[in-house]
C-alpha cells in the first residue's frame, strides 16, 4: 500500500512534467506547422546570439522576406554566444532536413566543416553577418566593416578637428565580430589621423556598469581624453553615464556601434553623438531572399559555393540631424517585429 | 543498485525476490531520469517532421553532443559525493583546449599524428593539473571548494584569454576532425564512446573498489573519515586531479570536433554538469554519488537542448525547460527520500 502511494505520487509528477513539457511544445509549434502548399519552402535560421536585439532585426527582416515568399522559418540560436551550442544547432537543425540554410556564424572556422557537408547534400546555405575562413557558403551577406571603420574615422576626426585622444571600450578580447568594430577604426586613425591618439582598448563584456567604471577611470586618468568609442548599446549605456557623472558632456564626445532602441534615444537626446550601424534587417532579408530564388531554380545536386567572398550589404553613419530620416530606418534596430 | 550509499545498502529482499527486484529498479533514482528521457525522445519524435528525431543521424548527433556533458558531469558527480563542488569546470575546457591546442599547433611540423597525440595529452595533462591545483587549494590552503574553485575559474579564463590574445585558436590539422572528432565507429560517434568508457571506468572505480568507499565517506562524514585515519587531503587532491583530467579530455574533443578552441564559450558548462548531477540524484552535501542518474541527467539536457530544435520551438524555451525538470526532478527525489527515511532533507538541515 505504501509502496502504492508513493509510486501514484512519482508518477503523478512525471506525468507533469511530460505533460508540462508537451504543452508548452504543443502550444507553441501549432503556429509554425502549418506548411501544405506546395511552393512553401522550410528555411532554417542559426544565429550567434537569439537574444540579441541585433538578430531580433535580422530575425525581423528573415520574417518578412519568408512571409513574402511563402516560405516557413525556423529560427535558432544560443541564449548568448558559445560556438560549440551554435554549431550543435546547426547540426541538429540539419537533421530536419530543411530546404534552406541561414547561419550567423560567430567562428570563421568551426562552421566550415558542416557548412561543406551540408552544401554536398543539396541544401543550400547563406551567411547573414560574419563569414567563414573558406569560402564554402551559396551566399555571404555583411556590411564592409573596413569602410564602416573607415566613415567612422573620418566623422571622429572632423568632429574632433583631427586632434584629440581616443578611448575604446570593447566587448571582450575572444569575439572576432565585436574585434572588427573596432580594428578598422584604429588602422584608419593610425594611418590619416596621427593626431589622434588611441589608447589601450579596454573590455566590459556586454556589461553596462563595467563600461561605467572602465569610463569614469579613462577619463579620470586622462584629462585630455575628448572622445569615447563603445563597441555595442550596453556599453555605449554605460560610458554615457560615466560621462555624465563626470560632468564632462561637453569635452567628451560618445561614439558607439550598432543602433539599439537606447542608442538611438541617447542619439536624440544628444548623450551620442555619433553610431554606426549596420542593416542586420537587411541582411536577414537577403539571406533568406538567397535561398528561395536558388530553391524556386529547382537544381538537384551538391550546391556550389560562391566565388566572391561577400554581396555587401549597407552600413550607415547615424547623427541627430539624420537619424529621423526614412533612409535610416532599415538601421535601426528592433526589440521586436511588427 | 548502483547508487553508492556508505550509510544505507538497499535491504536483503525478505518476500518475494522479483518484487524486491522490481522495487530495487523503481526506487533508483536513474530509473526515473531514464524515464523521463525515454519520454521526451518519444514526444520530440512524435512531434518533429517526418519523425526525423528517432533517425540514426539525429541519435548519434545527440550522442556526441553529450559527450562533453558526460564528462563533466561523472567529474562533478564524484566530488559532489565526497561533498566538495566544481564550478571552474568550464574556464578548466577552455584552458586545457588552449594549451593543448597551442601545442598541437607548434608540433604541427613534426607530423601530424604526433602533433594531435601530444596535443591530446596535453589536454588531459592541463585538466589534471587545474584540477590538482583546486584540490591543494582546497586541502592545503583551507579554502571551501566552492570558492576555490570561483578563484580557479577566473585564473583559468584570464590565463587562457593572456594565451590567446583573446581569439580563438585554429589551423589545427584536417585530420584532427576527421580522424577523431567526426569519426563514427559501429554507428556511435568516437567522442561519445570516449565519454561513455571513462564513465564505465569511474562506475566501476566507485562500485567496487576500497577508493570508491573512501570518496564516499568523505562526503558522508568527513569527521568520521579523518578519524578512521582516512589520509583525507591527499584523497581530496587525487580526486580533483582526476575529474580535472576528465575535463581536459573534454577540452580535447572541443576542439576536435569544431577543429578551434571556444574561448568565449563554455560560461555555464559547470553549473549544467552539477543541475544535471542534482537532477540524477547527486546530493549538494554529499554522501551519495548515483553515476547511472547523472548519466541521465546529462542526457536529458541534451535531448531538450536537440528536441527544442528539432521540433522549431524558440531558443529561449529550452533554457526554461531544462529548469523547470531540474526543479521538478529535485523535488520529486526530495519526497521519495523523506518517505524511505533516507538521509535527505533532514541531514540537510542539521548541517547547515
Amino acid at each position: 500500500m505504501r509502496m502504492r502511494t508513493r509510486g501514484a505520487q512519482r508518477l503523478t509528477g512525471l506525468a507533469g512534467i511530460a505533460a508540462l513539457t508537451a504543452v508548452a511544445i504543443t502550444g507553441c509549434g501549432s503556429s509554425s506547422s502549418s506548411s501544405g502548399g506546395s511552393k512553401s519552402y522550410s528555411i532554417a535560421a542559426v544565429v550567434a546570439d537569439a537574444a540579441d536585439p541585433y538578430y531580433v532585426s535580422m530575425q525581423c527582416g528573415a520574417e518578412q522576406e519568408a512571409k513574402r515568399s511563402g516560405a516557413k522559418l525556423n529560427w535558432q540560436g544560443p541564449a548568448a554566444v558559445d560556438t560549440a551550442k551554435e554549431v550543435s544547432a546547426l547540426n541538429t537543425v540539419s537533421i530536419t532536413k530543411p530546404d534552406g540554410i541561414m547561419i550567423s556564424p560567430f567562428s570563421p572556422t568551426a562552421f566550415v566543416a558542416p557548412v561543406q557537408r551540408i552544401m554536398k547534400a543539396g541544401t543550400p546555405v547563406t551567411l547573414a553577418d560574419g563569414e567563414l575562413s573558406q569560402k564554402v557558403a551559396y551566399r555571404t551577406f555583411h556590411a564592409d566593416i573596413n569602410a564602416a571603420g573607415a566613415a567612422l574615422a573620418q566623422r571622429m576626426a572632423s568632429a574632433l578637428g583631427a586632434h584629440g585622444t581616443l578611448g575604446i571600450v570593447a566587448q571582450d578580447p575572444g569575439d572576432p565580430l565585436d574585434g572588427n568594430r573596432y580594428a578598422a577604426l584604429i588602422k584608419v586613425l593610425e594611418a590619416k589621423y596621427p593626431g589622434i591618439t588611441v589608447l589601450p582598448v579596454q573590455y566590459a563584456n556586454v556589461s553596462t556598469a563595467r563600461s561605467a567604471s572602465i569610463a569614469a577611470g579613462l577619463l579620470r586618468a586622462h584629462p585630455e581624453l575628448n572622445v569615447l568609442y563603445a563597441t555595442n548599446g550596453p556599453q555605449a549605456a554605460g560610458v554615457a553615464s560615466a560621462i555624465a557623472a563626470a560632468k564632462r558632456q561637453g569635452s567628451v564626445k560618445l561614439f558607439a556601434f550598432d543602433a539599439t532602441p537606447q542608442e538611438v534615444s541617447q542619439l536624440k537626446s544628444g548623450a551620442i553623438d555619433t553610431l554606426v550601424a549596420q542593416s542586420p534587417f537587411l541582411e536577414g532579408q537577403q539571406g533568406v531572399r538567397a535561398l528561395v530564388s536558388y530553391l524556386k531554380q529547382g537544381t538537384s545536386g551538391p550546391v556550389p559555393a560562391a566565388t566572391e567572398a561577400y554581396v555587401p550589404t549597407p552600413f550607415k553613419v547615424l547623427t541627430k540631424d539624420n537619424v529621423e530620416a526614412p533612409a535610416s530606418k532599415p538601421f535601426l534596430y528592433l526589440s521586436s517585429c511588427s | 543498485m548502483a547508487e553508492h550509499a556508505v550509510s544505507s545498502r538497499p535491504a536483503a529482499p525478505e518476500r518475494g525476490e522479483r518484487r524486491a527486484v522490481l522495487q530495487r529498479v523503481a526506487g533508483h533514482p536513474a530509473f526515473w531520469i531514464a524515464l523521463i528521457d525515454v519520454a521526451l525522445i518519444l514526444i520530440f519524435g512524435l512531434l518533429s517532421p517526418n519523425n526525423v528525431f528517432w533517425t540514426l543521424g539525429s541519435f548519434q548527433n545527440l550522442a556526441v553532443d553529450s559527450a562533453e556533458a558526460l564528462l563533466l558531469t561523472t567529474g562533478v558527480a564524484l566530488l559532489l559525493g565526497a561533498g566538495e563542488f566544481d564550478i571552474s569546470q568550464g574556464a578548466n575546457v577552455v584552458l586545457s583546449s588552449v594549451i593543448g591546442g597551442k601545442v598541437m599547433l607548434a608540433l604541427g611540423s613534426a607530423g601530424t599524428l604526433p602533433a594531435i597525440l601530444l596535443g591530446a595529452l596535453t589536454c588531459v595533462a592541463c585538466g589534471a593539473g587545474m584540477g590538482a591545483v583546486n584540490g591543494i587549494v582546497v586541502t592545503k590552503l583551507g579554502v571551501n571548494s566552492l570558492v576555490a574553485t570561483l578563484g580557479t575559474l577566473g585564473i583559468a579564463t584570464g590565463a587562457a584569454d593572456l594565451i590567446t590574445n583573446g581569439s580563438d585558436l585554429a589551423g589545427f590539422p584536417l585530420q584532427l576532425q576527421s580522424a577523431f572528432g567526426s569519426r563514427v565507429v559501429l554507428g556511435v560517434p568516437l567522442p561519445a564512446l570516449v565519454a561513455l568508457a571513462l564513465f564505465g571506468v569511474a562506475w566501476l572505480v566507485l562500485r567496487f573498489t576500497r577508493s570508491g568507499v573512501r570518496i564516499l565517506a568523505l562526503g558522508s562524514s568527513r569527521e568520521s573519515a579523518v578519524r578512521s585515519g582516512l589520509r583525507v587531503d591527499r584523497l581530496l587532491i587525487v580526486l580533483f586531479l582526476l575529474t580535472g583530467a576528465l575535463v581536459g579530455v573534454a577540452g580535447f574533443i572541443d576542439i576536435s570536433r569544431f577543429g578551434t578552441t571556444n574561448v568565449s564559450g563554455h560560461q555555464t558548462d559547470a553549473l549544467a554538469s552539477i543541475g544535471a548531477a542534482v537532477i540524477g540524484g547527486a546530493s549538494l552535501w554529499g554522501g551519495r554519488v548515483p553515476l547511472l542518474g547523472a548519466l541521465f541527467g546529462a542526457l536529458l539536457a541534451v535531448i531538450l537542448q536537440d528536441g527544442l530544435v528539432v521540433v522549431g520551438l524558440s531558443p529561449f524555451f529550452q533554457l526554461i525547460a531544462t529548469g523547470v525538470v531540474l526543479i521538478a526532478a529535485v523535488h520529486l527525489d526530495q519526497q521519495r527520500r523523506q518517505r524511505s527515511g533516507r538521509p535527505g532533507r533532514v541531514r540537510a538541515r542539521l548541517r547547515s
